[in-house]
Parts: C-alpha cells; sequence; structure tokens
C-alpha cells in the first residue's frame, strides 16, 4: 500500500473493486464509489498545483509556473492509492463484523469486546426508539417537519432528552440483568463461536510465505515518476503482490462455485 | 430442604413514608412452584427482589432472610438463585444470541470448552438451537423473554425468581413461556417463584399461592382454598373466571382448578342455561348514530420489499362507541392506529376522521418529554384540569416523580392523561391495559364508559380478551391485513371456540352466549334461585 509502484497499485486497486464486486455486487460497488471519486480526483489534480517538477510541460498555468505530465500522473497515483485505500476498508467492513471482531479482540482486551458487543446491541434500540418518540410526538400534534424553526429546534431537543432518560433508565435495568447473572463478582472468561483450525494454519502458511517473497523482490521493483516517469523489474514482485491481494475473492468464488 | 427463609423482615425504601414489607414470613421449599399475586404497589416486586441478593434493593431492613439456611452475609453461591424481569428488551445485554447465553457463564470464568456444552445443552433443552447466530435485535419480544430464561438456566440455579414476566407479551407468547417455565419445574425440579397479574394460566402450575396486600402476605396456601380465603377482598377479581364464578354460585370446598373441572362442575346447571342468558342479557344495547371515524381499502407496507400489512383494510366506527380490535403478534394492529392518528404517512385508501383524534401507543413512555409527572402535563392544560384529571387516575401522590420512575401500570395512567388534557374526539388506545391489576382494570373499564357517554369514540386495540368482552360495544378481529368480523361480544366471543374470554371457554356447548363472569354468575344465581 505505502509502494507507490504503478503496478502494485493497479494490482491493489483492481483486485479491491473486484472482491468489491464479488460481495455486495456491480450496483452497490458503483453506488460507493459516487461518493469517493469526486474526492479522489481533487485529490490527483492538487499534485500538480504543488509540484512543477518533471520534464514533460503540458501547458503553464496563470501564474507561469508548469503543469508537467510527471506531476500529474503522480497525482493520479495518490488518486489511485487513496481509492485502493477506501476500496479495501469497505471489503473489511463487509466481513468483519461484530462477533468476529470479538472473536480477535476477546482474548486481548476482553472488557472492549464486551463493551463493543453492548453498542452494537444498543444502537438498534436507540434508533427504533427514536422513531417511536417522534412518531408518538406526531400524534400529539408535535411534529419535527411543521412549524416555525423555533419550535422545531425545542421539540428536537425535548426529543433528544427524552431519548437520554430513557437510555438510562434502560440502562439500569440491563445492569440489574447484568448483576443478576453474577456480572461483577470475578474475573471474566470469553466464550468463542469461532475456532483455528489447521486450513486457517495452512493458509496463514501459504499467504505468509508469498508475502515474504514479495518483500524479498521488492528492491528490484524501481521505478521513479520525476524527472521522468520510469519502470523496472515489474516481475515477478508484482505477481507475488497479486497472489495475496486476489486471494480472498478466490476462496470467496472458489465456494460459490462449490454450490452451483 | 428450605432454598429462602424469610424470618420477621421488614422494608423500607429510603425516605419512604411506609414500610413496603412488613413483617414477611415466608418460606420456599425445594422444588416448588409458588406465585405471588397482588395489586401494584403491593409490594411484590420488592418482595421478589428480596430474594436475590445481587439486586436486593438499598434501604432499611430488619430480619433475616436465609438462604439455604445462611445468611446473605456469608458465603451463598449466588448464581443458585435466578432472576427475570418484567422488560424482556432491556434485560438483553449483548448482541448476538450465543453470546446472550454464554454471558452468565463467562462471568462465572467458566473457560470455553465447559461453557460450549452448557450452552448446547441448554439451546437444545429450549429448542432454540436455530437462533443460534441471530442478532438479538431481530427477536420477538416474547423470544426475547424466552432467551432471557435460557441465559439464566444455563447457569442451573436452584431457584428462579420472576418478576411479572410476561406482562409485556401478548397471550400466546405469554402461555408458551409460562408452559417452558413449568417444564423447568416439573422436569428438572427447579424452585419457581413468580409474581403475575394473569393469574389463570399461571394458577394451574402452582403448588401455593401467596398474595400479598400493603406489604403484608394475607394468603397463603393452596390454589383450593384461596377463592374462600379472597371472597370479599378487592383481589378476589383477579381471581380465574371458574374460580370467582365457583364460589360465588357453590361456596363448596371442590374449587375447580382449571377449565376441565369447571366445565364438570357446571354439568348440573346446564338444562336451562341457555334461555336464561338470553333473558338475563337482553339488556338495552346502545345505539349509535353518527359515524366517528371510517377507513376505506387502507394499503401499508413497511419497505419496498416487504409485503402488505394492511391490504385493503375498511372498518366503520360510530361515535360514543368502545369498539375493540383483536388479532395475533404481527397482523397489523397498531400500524392501523398509527395510520388513523397520522403518525405514520397513509399509502393507499381513504380515511375519514370527524374530530380530534389522540392516541396512547403501546409504549406510554414516548409520550413523556419533561422531568417531573407535573410538568408533563401542566404542558398541555392549566393546572385546575390537570389536578382533576390526576385525582381521577389515581397519580396525584406521583406528581413530583420522574416520568421514568413509574411502575408500567403507573406510566400508562399518566400517559392516559396526557391523552386525555388535548381533549380529543376518538381516543386510540394501543395495549392500554397492559400491566394494570385487575382491580384498575375494572377502574378503567369504568373510565372509558364515563368518556363515551361524554361523546368521546374509543378505539382500542387489546389482547386482553376478558377486558373486551366485558366492555367493548363491537369487536373486530384483524387477520390477512383486513377486519374479518365485526360483531357486539357476545355474537363476536360467543361464536369462537379459540378467540374467546375463558367464561365463554367454560361455557361452550352449554350456553353460547355467556361471555363474561358477571353474567356468568348472574345466570347461575337466577338458575339457583329457580329450583
Amino acid at each position: 500500500m505505502l509502494v507507490m509502484h504503478p503496478a502494485v497499485l493497479a494490482v491493489a486497486l483492481f483486485s479491491a473493486m473486484a472482491y468489491s464486486v464479488v460481495l455486495i455486487g456491480l450496483n452497490r460497488t458503483l453506488k460507493s464509489l459516487v461518493a469517493v471519486i469526486p474526492l479522489v480526483l481533487i485529490t490527483a489534480c492538487l499534485n500538480p498545483l504543488f509540484n512543477h517538477s518533471g520534464n514533460t510541460i503540458l501547458t503553464y498555468f496563470p501564474t507561469g509556473k508548469p503543469v508537467t505530465l510527471e506531476a500529474v500522473v503522480y497525482g493520479l497515483a495518490s488518486g489511485t492509492m487513496l481509492l485502493a485505500v477506501i476500496l479495501w476498508f469497505s471489503c473489511f467492513n463487509t466481513i468483519f463484523k461484530g462477533d468476529k471482531v470479538q472473536y480477535v479482540f476477546g482474548g486481548v482486551a476482553p472488557s472492549l469486546a464486551l463493551v463493543m458487543t453492548m453498542s452494537l446491541a444498543f444502537v438498534p434500540k436507540l434508533i427504533k426508539k427514536t422513531n417511536e418518540i417522534i412518531m408518538a410526538q406526531r400524534t400529539m400534534g408535535k411534529d419535527l417537519e411543521k412549524g416555525k424553526l423555533k419550535q422545531r429546534v425545542i421539540l428536537a431537543s425535548s426529543i433528544l432528552s427524552a431519548l437520554v432518560s430513557w437510555s438510562l433508565e434502560s440502562s439500569v435495568e440491563t445492569a440489574q440483568s447484568m448483576r443478576a447473572r453474577g456480572y461483577g463478582r470475578g474475573k471474566r472468561t470469553n466464550y468463542s463461536v469461532y475456532s483455528f483450525d489447521r486450513y486457517d494454519t495452512a493458509f496463514s502458511g501459504i499467504i505468509g510465505a508469498v508475502i515474504i517473497m514479495f518483500f524479498l523482490f521488492l528492491p528490484e521493483m524501481e521505478f521513479t515518476y520525476y524527472p521522468t516517469i520510469e519502470v523496472k523489474g515489474v516481475m515477478p514482485g508484482a505477481l507475488f503482490y497479486a497472489m495475496v491481494c486476489f486471494a480472498p475473492m478466490v476462496i470467496d468464488l472458489m465456494e460459490v462455485k462449490r454450490w452451483s | 430442604m428450605e432454598l429462602v427463609r424469610f424470618c420477621d423482615y421488614t422494608f423500607k425504601y429510603p425516605d419512604a413514608e411506609n414500610n413496603a414489607l412488613n413483617n414477611i414470613n415466608l418460606v420456599v421449599n425445594q422444588g416448588e412452584f409458588v406465585t405471588v399475586c397482588g395489586k401494584s404497589g403491593s409490594g411484590k416486586s420488592t418482595l421478589l427482589k428480596s430474594m436475590k441478593p445481587d439486586i436486593t434493593p438499598h434501604g432499611e431492613a430488619s430480619g433475616k432472610i436465609l438462604f439455604c439456611g445462611e445468611e446473605s452475609s456469608g458465603e451463598v453461591n449466588y448464581n443458585k438463585i435466578g432472576f427475570v424481569m418484567q422488560n424482556p428488551h432491556s434485560q438483553i445485554v449483548t448482541d448476538k444470541v450465543w453470546h446472550e447465553l454464554a454471558f452468565g457463564l463467562e462471568n462465572m470464568g467458566m473457560n470455553s470448552d465447559e461453557m460450549r456444552v452448557r450452552v448446547a445443552e441448554i439451546a437444545s433443552f429450549f429448542g432454540i438451537e436455530s437462533w443460534f447466530h441471530m442478532d438479538t435485535g431481530e427477536l420477538s419480544g416474547g423470544q426475547k423473554q424466552i432467551l432471557n430464561l435460557a441465559s439464566v438456566m444455563v447457569m442451573e440455579p436452584e431457584m428462579l425468581v420472576l418478576d411479572e414476566p410476561t406482562s409485556q407479551l401478548d397471550p400466546i407468547s405469554a402461555d408458551n413461556f409460562l408452559e417452558i417455565l413449568n417444564k423447568i419445574n416439573k422436569e428438572l425440579g427447579t424452585a419457581v417463584v413468580i409474581s403475575e397479574h394473569r393469574c389463570s394460566e399461571v394458577f394451574a402450575y402452582s403448588d401455593r399461592i401467596i398474595v400479598v396486600e400493603d406489604g403484608e402476605i394475607i394468603v397463603d396456601d393452596e390454589q383450593k382454598n384461596v377463592a374462600k380465603r379472597l371472597k370479599n377482598h378487592d383481589m378476589f377479581e383477579a381471581l380465574p373466571s371458574y374460580m370467582q364464578i365457583y364460589e360465588v354460585v357453590d361456596g363448596g370446598d371442590n374449587c375447580p382448578k382449571n377449565i376441565p373441572e369447571a366445565r364438570r362442575w357446571l354439568e348440573k346447571y346446564t338444562q336451562n342455561c341457555d334461555a336464561c342468558a338470553v333473558y338475563l342479557g337482553r339488556e338495552d344495547k346502545r345505539t349509535f348514530n353518527e359515524t366517528a371515524l371510517s377507513v376505506k381499502d387502507l394499503r401499508y407496507k413497511y419497505d419496498k420489499s416487504s409485503k402488505y400489512v394492511l391490504s385493503g383494510l375498511s372498518m366503520e366506527v360510530k361515535k360514543g362507541e368502545i369498539f375493540g380490535i383483536l388479532g395475533g403478534n404481527g397482523s397489523g394492529k397498531s400500524t392501523l392506529l398509527w395510520l388513523i392518528s397520522k403518525g405514520i404517512k397513509m399509502q393507499g385508501g381513504k380515511r375519514k376522521v370527524n374530530g380530534r383524534v389522540g392516541m396512547l401507543p403501546q409504549n406510554p413512555e414516548s409520550l413523556f418529554l419533561k422531568n417531573t409527572v407535573l410538568a408533563d402535563l401542566e404542558d398541555l392544560a392549566d393546572a385546575g384540569a390537570v389536578e382533576e384529571i390526576m385525582r381521577e387516575f389515581r397519580i396525584e401522590h406521583l406528581k413530583d416523580r420522574h416520568p421514568h420512575d413509574l411502575s408500567g401500570g403507573e406510566q400508562q395512567r399518566l400517559a392516559m392523561c396526557k391523552v386525555l388534557l388535548t381533549k380529543p374526539d376518538i381516543l386510540l388506545l394501543d395495549e392500554p391495559t397492559k400491566g394494570f391489576d385487575a382491580h384498575f382494570k375494572k377502574e378503567f373499564g369504568n373510565i372509558l364508559k364515563k368518556l363515551t357517554s361524554n361523546g368521546i369514540t374509543v378505539v382500542m386495540v387489546s389482547h386482553d380478551v376478558e377486558f373486551c368482552g366485558e366492555i367493548c360495544d363491537r369487536c373486530g378481529l384483524i387477520f390477512d391485513g383486513k377486519i374479518v368480523s365485526t360483531g357486539a361480544p357476545k355474537e363476536f366471543f360467543g361464536g369462537k371456540k379459540f378467540y374467546t374470554t375463558q367464561t365463554a371457554r367454560i361455557f361452550k356447548g352449554f350456553a353460547d352466549s355467556i361471555i363474561s363472569t358477571s353474567s356468568a354468575v348472574q345466570v347461575l344465581k337466577f338458575l339457583e334461585g329457580e329450583k
């Protein structure tokens, strides 16, 4: 990721997009990109504004400074890296939900894991309660969407205050429920739904080996953006990198193929 | 073996005027099933909470409570006593069912392998294996309460204490829950102490009934003696209808313990039952002329992909009527009320309303916005009107309390006051009698009747079949998105086999038009007099 080698960036981006399509479908991937692409373009355009090195001059700014091809390409490369990172995090978010996070953190920081699960349980309750309160107030003639701004703000803050009261009350009962089941009396352990089996060990070993190979071949992968764009030594480093990046997608697709 | 013994136990909450519990002497033995009844505020909750050391309330206490012969300050294994509370939603701590089941065991510091075995055992016993990986937020109220029970049972307690566990549930989920509880008691030998307003189902499972009033135990006896002991008492009305009818009409020593026994007892009266019922029930039916509200062909669904909750629902309610809407869970009853009250936007169909609509939602706390009861009411009307309505609903003593500090029944009353202060012409009530004791239910029925005599129309969604039978002018059954059956209670309940009052079930086949306890007593006494 921190490597700006064009091949690496291209692989990262392409694999991220492909995996996202596999996970959440083409439509939703494109929809999520719509919000992100402007950010990427801005990043791409910012670089030529500030960096004027490079040999190939395209045009000149009003100030007299040149816009160089190398700066533009570097900007695009940064933008691509940003886009790839965002897409990968979005994929991560889709897979790595609630109880999986707890499995990973549970052993290390059990109280953190508990706080997480309680928050995850609480958020939907809070949303539901807010809707209930808004609906109920509407039947009493208090609508958040009608009336003068001042009234609406006052109503909104009353609703917020009622919501806070409710959550505090509700949490007292939850606390009682926890104490009634022995919370706080001694050291806690963590129940794990998942386990690390031999397939996981084997896979970790293989991927670990591939990653090490990539880093071994990394010094050979030379590239420069300034003063001219030169790329050397793409293979076999890029191949190892591609293996790591496409692995999740391949695993998912193999699973799909098994059932069709 | 004694699990719990109270010795002259007296308890007072801090800053309270009166004792919450007075000289309690009570023993719960291993394997017993004990039901505790009493009016709201009688001290049942305090008594039950005192049985569980971790959540015993703070205050001034005198006397002793012994757990398995030892006082609570000694080395008592607290996990031997499990506690289940009223609200199914707030008791859930985690976001996944598997985690909720394992929570208690995690607190005990158990290792993963042993936890796995216990959780598997409990999930299988309860039949909830399919829920294992579900989000707890996806479960219904009834399912959540079963999960709460399972997550307490996984710790293998010797005694279960339950504080009104079914009062927030619909009848089907409630019956299901109580059946499982009975199974736990009879198959595993776990002692059960349960407090309930809905005594009918739970009496049949009980070894002993305890009645609490003003912090004292006034009855501690087997089921068949209870009706006699409570004969001239307020709590008499809380008893199952067959016990009430037997006691008033026969008064002997063979009080029936369930519906089949009641029907056997009834056989000697059956010859002229029906004719009498029709004769005696020939009261003036109230007539209604104007239409207060009508909806036609209502359609509604929650989001694009789900199916229609209401599909072509039509209904008409006359001015001054009390109209009851019954139906199963998820049948769309609440949605219908939200649509009429404009809480949610219409999606199809017509709605015509004559006058202002006021609504009491299922969660009355959604209506509370201020920090004291008085402030919340004065938000809507002047001091005089507020005082009067507080008196009528018996909540003046609560005026400085925070609305969220009130008990379920008290919150319901406060919410009613709020809605009535907006002077509605049409009153929509969503499960208004949840958590009410029998005594206040009767008062509430009278309040509703008085409101309608002043021209207000009442549309009530309720699971409480008995209540609807007593006070509604007409009832409707909602099913598959429509109202499928409407009629006066006698026709509505009398003709049905399943969705009907307990009294109707007793008299089924003998006299189909008897659906309420009062008319049953009337008819049987008349027949006795005729002999």
